[in-house]
């Protein structure tokens, strides 16, 4: 799976022309998350687009804020000990923080929909597969039961579970990690959303498995049109599935690229350390890391955030906020990113 | 499906077992409290003012001139063909004796597991759903409460409360349900609610734990998600989960509903098996303490039973 | 996988390595530190434990109810047990703070002397409880195998009989009395000790020091007493403490049926139970002995709770 391989890829190769309204757009969010030390800015100014048919990659370490983020889009964070402290989500032409909470959950699971990273958890191990998708689909359409039932069926062949009519009446527990996942992305499109949300979704699984799911979601992306947020921390799971790329550090986004680009040129160090991070071929010993954590949210360096943790770091990073700033159609939060010379590997 | 049926009967024979087994166990020990009499029990039982005959009269009785086990053996096999001896005081069968007061007792503990039950799941619902908040916060200082307030006394401030001062209720009586349930409700109602104050604080404290614990689950943000409101998550979703270990207490709370009834009824003067005991005890009746203790605790391993068999309702996954 | 697998050393590698490697040195540095931490337990343990503010309060609580039974016979106003048939069923008044009973006797004083005979009560059943299934416990978890199964056998059998009824029971056997009624709630309690103490027996009999120390000829005995009790003690003591305000409530009943205290002692059940027939002339009487006990059951749990939440590991309550 090479970059040079476009065919892996994706048919348009401008990733970041946008002739059609996007169905996600998220301008200047910002989030606040209480804690010991009082509100603390977790999300900072983060913008991003997604246009029908399309999947933009959210990368970062854990504590990059990209959960956080997906979770604010879905207005799921916890009520008590977050907020919105600024910026505007829009999907589907729905301003999201304007809605109330009954036609929020109309639109939650309809218009748009999420799968999450733990298949394991992430089922009601009480309940049959098919009454948790059939329940979906009875709160958005108007149908009986016995064809909410029948559509959980479809939807659970569609994502390629043999025997589905079968599976239907299983509960979560007689599956597999990688049937369960499938199981989620039916239960995500059983009502034919415009927008998904994927935090993670193959991080639990197996190599093999994982390929398969990220086959299926990007066939599903391109079949129903769908707008799709696909958020990882690995950046081959990226190169095989997204269109554009955001790259997040410490809440904020620090790149932004389309695929072909980020991967033929990192224009940010962070990006850089990501990339030599994804998994050797030869097997999980060589697996290299970037140094050091995420700083807290309490606890950010001045300048760039990165800073810190950056190998390239001069002293003039660490002396004001650094802007995002636009490269040609790309744009990155590096103060060195025109002297720099960064590769995605060696 | 066939084969599910038959792991299902599997199961019940195997906790049916061990429930005999128990069982077993629960009469030896019942059978071995007469050890525990200081002295001769005869002498004893038979009353400090006894003649030399009655108290000959009375070992005879009770049948300790055999060896220990043959007197165990004798008592097990009547123990089972529901056979129990019968009262030092006045000769009753023992077993006559308890199916007279036995359902009484067992009316008593419905009713106050009904009332608990019926207050706790929803204010451990309410509580669980505002974690934190000021309901949250009383619901569990009531139920703290709840758990430390001893039985009788709250028995006696309703007394004071609802008879005395309103005027309300009868303090004591009983009348047989069969008969007049209105006048039932009326005489069962303050009882009922003294025995279910501590079991409903203690389901109450069980049940908002593991709903808390439930939904802070995955599935439960997962329910969110897919457009469900707040609360069919909450009833459906989350309740089903947290089911289990609710039930457990629940379980539990039938052993103490049928200990606790024992002073409710001496309160309230309900002629059921707790009053039976109690003046058993205090006149060394022997065969009719055993009885009683017998009876109920066969009563908490059949609940128990039945407890066991329900997490399969809630969970699938149970072994 | 963007990765092709050469070998060759390119520059911006380095510094990636070198970046790493001063990483796991601070990782490695900060272990040692928290390490060094881990062996307080006490420290740690008085620190979580004196942020637990409705703890402390439990707890001073319980000295002071403490202090009050053992400094009673300076504490109380008059002597408890002297009647004054001229004076019986006295509404509160300037002379008797609390009224008097059904024979005169001043009800402060008594329930000041009350929360002594409760106490050493509560204490009493505790102590039997520990006493039997302390030991039993501990062979249980020990042992295993068969002779675990035995005992637990009877140990889930004693534990299926109503407590209270099975305490008024073995009462009808000894015969009423305060050390009776105790040693009746000891033999109660004890199945739950046991279980507790098997339980966290069997946790920690397979860790691997036990297993050395096994290999270097230490006598079974010495481990069990070195080792196991040692781990033991957190889950006793939060069980311990919630029993003793669990033995405090059923010495109440059955002193309320007669079946403990004894007149003319004073336990607050018995004060309760005495009261009881008089409760339409007299309903202030039955008040203040219910809330002396409510309250210092209520401090018990709260005190195990915060016990519990303190030393750090679960204990199931049984």
């Amino acid at each position: 799976m090479n970059v040079d391989n476009g065919a892996v890829l994706l048919q348009t190769s401008e990733p970041t022309q946008q002739p059609v309204k996007p169905l996600v757009s998220v301008k200047d969010l910002s989030v606040e998350f209480v804690t010991d030390h009082g509100w603390q800015r977790v999300i900072n100014n983060v913008s991003l687009e997604i246009a029908p048919g399309k999947i933009l990659g959210v990368v970062g370490e854990s504590g990059s804020g990209k959960s956080v983020t997906s979770l604010a889009m879905m207005r799921l964070l916890p009520k008590q000990g977050s907020r919105i402290a600024g910026g505007s989500i829009e999907i589907d032409g729905e301003d999201i923080q304007s809605l109330d909470d009954k036609a929020l959950s109309q639109m939650r699971g309809n218009r748009m929909a999420m799968i999450f990273q733990e298949p394991m958890t992430s089922l009601n191990p009480a309940y049959t597969i098919g009454e948790q998708i059939a329940e979906t689909v009875r709160r958005h359409k108007r149908v009986s039961s016995k064809e909410a039932w029948k559509r959980a069926v479809e939807s659970l062949d569609d994502v390629g579970i043999p025997n589905a009519a079968g599976r239907a009446r299983r509960y979560p527990h007689e599956f597999s990690g990688g049937m369960r996942q499938r199981a989620m992305i039916a239960m995500a499109i059983s009502c034919k959303p415009r927008v998904l949300i994927a935090d993670e979704p193959t991080t639990a699984l197996d190599v093999t498995i994982q390929a398969q799911i990220l086959q299926l979601l990007r066939s599903m992306c391109e079949d129903l049109g769908l707008a799709m947020m696909f958020i990882t921390h690995n950046m081959g799971v990226v190169a095989d599935t997204c269109d554009d790329v955001a790259v997040m550090y410490a809440g904020e986004i620090v790149e932004r690229a389309g695929i072909y680009e980020i991967f033929a040129q990192p224009k940010h160090p962070y990006t850089e350390g990501l990339l030599r991070a994804v998994p050797k071929l030869q097997g999980r010993s060589e697996l290299a890391s970037i140094p050091g954590t995420t700083p807290a949210p309490w606890d950010m360096p001045p300048g760039c955030r990165f800073q810190p943790r950056c190998p390239y770091a001069v002293p003039e990073c660490a002396e004001s906020p650094l802007p995002l700033r636009q490269i040609a159609d790309r744009s990155s939060r590096c103060l060195r990113v025109g002297e720099l010379d960064l590769k995605a590997s060696k | 499906m066939r084969s599910i049926t038959k792991w299902w009967k599997l199961i019940v024979l195997k906790r049916l077992g061990s429930s005999l087994a128990l069982l077993t166990m629960v009469s030896a020990i019942t059978f071995c409290m007469i050890l525990l009499v200081p002295g001769d029990p005869a002498v004893t039982a038979a009353g400090p003012e006894a003649t030399n005959e009655q108290i000959e009269e009375t070992r005879e009785r009770l049948g300790l001139n055999d060896n220990m086990l043959v007197q165990f053996g004798r008592w097990f096999a009547g123990a089972v063909s529901g056979e129990l001896g019968s009262s030092l005081q006045g000769g009753t069968p023992v077993s006559q004796l308890i199916g007279e007061r036995f359902p009484v007792t067992l009316g008593l503990a419905v009713a106050a597991l009904v009332i608990a039950v019926a207050v706790a799941v929803p204010a451990a619902i309410i509580a669980a759903a505002n974690k934190g908040k000021l309901v949250d916060r009383l619901i569990t200082l009531v139920a703290s409460a709840g758990v430390a307030v001893p039985t009788f006394w709250l028995g006696l401030m309703l007394v004071v409360g609802f008879s005395l001062y309103a005027r309300l209720l009868p303090s004591s009586g009983y009348a047989p349900f069969w008969e007049d349930p209105l006048e039932w409700a009326r005489f069962i109602i303050m009882p009922a609610l003294t025995l279910a104050a501590a079991p409903a604080a203690e389901i109450a404290r069980q049940l908002r734990g593991s709903m808390i614990g439930v939904l802070e689950q995955d599935y439960i943000r997962t329910a969110t998600a897919k457009g469900l409101l707040p609360r069919a998550v909450l009833l459906k979703h989350a309740l089903k989960n947290a089911g289990v270990p609710a039930m457990t207490v629940i379980g539990l709370q039938a052993a103490f509903l049928l200990g606790g009834s024992v002073i409710v009824e001496q309160i309230f003067g309900i002629p059921g098996l707790g009053a039976l005991s109690i003046t058993a005890v205090l006149q060394r009746d022997i065969p009719v303490i055993q009885g009683a203790v017998l009876v109920t605790a066969i009563s908490v391993l059949v609940v128990n039973l039945l407890v066991d068999l329900s997490y399969r309702i809630f969970n699938p996954k149970v072994r | 996988m963007i990765e092709t697998s050469e070998r060759t050393p390119d520059p911006t590698a380095d510094v990636w390595v070198e970046a790493t490697r001063r990483a796991i040195q601070e990782r490695e540095s900060g272990y040692r530190r928290n390490t060094k931490e881990r062996t307080k337990p006490w420290a740690r343990f008085k620190k979580r434990f004196l942020k637990q503010r409705a703890g402390m309060v439990a707890v001073v609580f319980l000295l002071l109810v403490v202090l009050t039974a053992v400094f009673a016979p300076w504490l109380a106003p008059l002597d408890p047990n002297k009647q004054n048939l001229g004076q019986i069923l006295q509404y509160p008044s300037a002379e008797h703070l609390l009224g008097t009973d059904d024979l005169g006797r001043d009800v402060l004083s008594r329930l000041l002397y009350g929360a002594q005979v409760s106490l050493v009560a509560a204490v009493q059943a505790t102590g039997i409880g520990v006493l039997l299934g302390l030991p039993f416990g501990l062979i249980a978890g020990y042992a295993g195998g068969r002779t675990d199964r035995a005992i637990m056998f009877v140990n889930d059998a004693l534990m299926s009989m109503p407590g209270l009824l099975l305490a008024i029971a073995i009462v009808g056997m000894l015969g009423p009395g305060l050390t009776n009624a105790m040693v009746a709630i000891g033999i109660v309690f004890a199945p739950h000790i046991l279980r507790i103490v098997r339980g966290s027996v069997m946790e920690v009999k397979e860790e691997t020091y036990i297993e050395a120390s096994r290999s270097l000829g230490t006598p079974t005995s010495r481990i069990i007493v070195d080792h196991v009790l040692r781990n033991v003690r957190s889950p006793f003591i939060v069980g311990v403490s919630l029993m003793t305000g669990r033995a405090m409530l059923n010495e109440a009943s059955l002193s309320f049926l007669g079946m403990g205290a004894q007149y003319p002692d004073a336990s607050w059940g018995a004060m309760l139970g005495r009261a009881f027939p008089y409760v339409d002339r007299a309903p202030f009487l039955i008040i203040y002995p219910g809330i002396a006990i409510a309250l210092v059951v209520l401090a018990f749990n709260i005190a195990g709770d915060a016990l519990r939440d303190s030393l750090g590991r679960e204990t199931r309550k049984s």
